[in-house]
């Protein structure tokens, strides 16, 4: 049967099909055009949103300054909020339980480093002689290198925390130190005159401090070497200038000072015989016996007096 | 004739099917214990006294970053001295996804070791620098020693 058109019935079907199509064409195609305009009044009202936001806040805090900038004439005006003022720990005489240096950081040098495994090896004892203690120490690192070879650096010599290179600072703070203990020197003695070196002290504990300022810093002294490796600059005269400025600089600070030297060294002021783990190479490293006498130490006299 | 085929071609495909097996069964997966590799190899090139056992998580994650999660297995034994670096660290990751990630933490400490090494230790420094991280399977090894190279072919025979 055809229809009034005399058209064939697949003729027909095939025009309605194309009728079709075009249709679907025409609706897809105003649906993207008001999709694209909804986002673009979306994306422009966001923008005006932020803009308006941000004069806000700009014209309020500057509103603020200026409050506070004109001070005294009057005293309804809200004040700026002071920030609490830092309650670092007492100095305490020891003797202490382990458990006092469980929020203690020991930053250090390549001594440290045997300080570390000897804790370590107590652990295995099942001691803990400096309780939860963290240790963050670096074989060769000095005063002079944790400011002048930074993190990226070739020679950056900063210990390693989590695995990461990263400022002291940092790494104290993330471990919420109360109280750091740095035994560094040795690295630096025969670099520097002892006044530049404390230089390099204040610049360390300062960032120690600003990062942390309810810290307590424990200064101690740079340790001696054995008498037969006392070379012409690294030697146990420089180390005693040296150790004479640090005690100062602590006292002007306010900062502990543990003296080590006197601990480890024997009665002509070179360190013992038989507390030296390296007498055939350095002749400056600890052995455990000395490694024991300076916890001991510690314990007892955990500010240094 | 078709019998003798039928007959010739299932005899070679059985004796293929046998010696598959056995070479199968001779490249079978070892998962040894970490403490019994480094027994092997202690065995051939025993440890000095002063070499201590890092046992507490807080030393290995602090030492090289490792989290608990990615190792099911761990040996770590450094020297105590301060002025050696000899070293025998073996771990076992928890899954094979993690090696790469062990692997690079130790290269890290590799190189740690050797920076600061350089210059103020120069013959541990020479020692460090010919040792390399080695990994077999789930099994990361970092050996720092004067016979790093054997006791690395220790290790990997083990596996």
């Amino acid at each position: 049967m055809y229809n009034q058109n005399n058209r064939d019935p697949y003729e027909m079907y095939r025009i309605k099909q194309k009728r079709k199509k075009a249709r679907r064409k025409r609706l897809a195609f105003r649906t993207a055009v008001v999709l694209v305009v909804v986002i673009l009044v979306a994306a422009t009202l966001f923008s005006i949103g932020s803009c308006v936001n941000n004069l806000v806040c700009s014209s309020y805090s500057s509103g603020e300054s200026a409050l506070t900038d004109a001070t005294e004439t009057t005293s309804t005006k809200a004040t700026k909020p002071t920030e609490p003022e830092p309650t670092i720990p007492a100095k305490v005489t020891g003797p202490v339980e382990p458990s006092f240096f469980d929020k203690t950081v020991i930053v250090g040098d390549s001594i440290t480093l045997g300080l570390s495994y000897y804790l370590e090896k107590q652990n295995n004892q099942g001691n803990k002689p400096l309780g939860d203690a963290f240790v963050l120490c670096n074989g060769s690192l000095g005063y002079i290198n944790a400011k002048e070879n930074p993190v990226g650096d070739s020679n950056c010599r900063l210990p390693v925390y989590k695995g990461k290179q990263q400022p002291i600072e940092d790494s104290v703070a993330d471990i919420g130190a109360e109280r750091v203990y740095i035994l560094l020197g040795m690295n630096d003695v025969a670099r520097a005159d002892s006044k530049t070196l404390i230089t390099y002290v204040k610049d360390l504990t300062d960032k120690i401090i600003k990062k942390s300022p309810n810290v307590r810093i424990c200064l101690e002294s740079t340790t001696p070497l054995i008498a037969s490796k006392q070379g012409p600059y690294l030697n146990d005269e420089n180390i005693r200038k040296f150790d004479k400025e640090l005690k100062k600089f602590a006292k002007e600070m306010d900062y502990s000072y543990i003296d080590l030297y006197s601990v480890v060294a024997d009665d002509k002021g070179h360190l013992k015989d038989e507390y030296c783990g390296d007498p055939q190479n350095m002749g400056l490293h600890f052995n455990d016996t000395a490694q024991a006498a300076v916890v001991d130490y510690l314990i007892n006299h955990p500010d240094g007096i | 004739m078709k019998k003798f085929f039928t007959v010739s071609v299932t005899f070679l495909l059985t004796v293929f099917m046998l010696t598959a097996m056995t070479a199968c069964s001779g490249g079978e997966t070892k998962n040894p214990a970490v403490a019994d590799i480094v027994s092997a190899i202690t065995e051939q090139y025993p440890m000095d006294e002063d070499m201590t056992q890092v046992t507490s998580e807080n030393l290995i994650s602090n030492t090289y970053g490792f989290e608990s999660d990615e190792y099911s297995d761990l040996a770590i034994y450094l020297k105590s001295s301060g002025v050696e670096m000899d070293e025998i660290t073996i771990i076992k990751a928890s899954d094979s996804s993690k090696v790469a990630g062990i692997k690079e933490k130790l290269e890290n400490h590799l190189n740690n070791q050797l920076v600061s090494t350089k210059d103020y230790l120069p013959e541990q420094y020479a020692i460090i620098e010919k040792c390399s991280v080695v990994t077999k399977g789930d099994y990361v090894c970092l050996i720092i020693s004067e016979n790093a190279d054997d006791m690395v072919k220790i290790f990997e025979n083990q596996l």
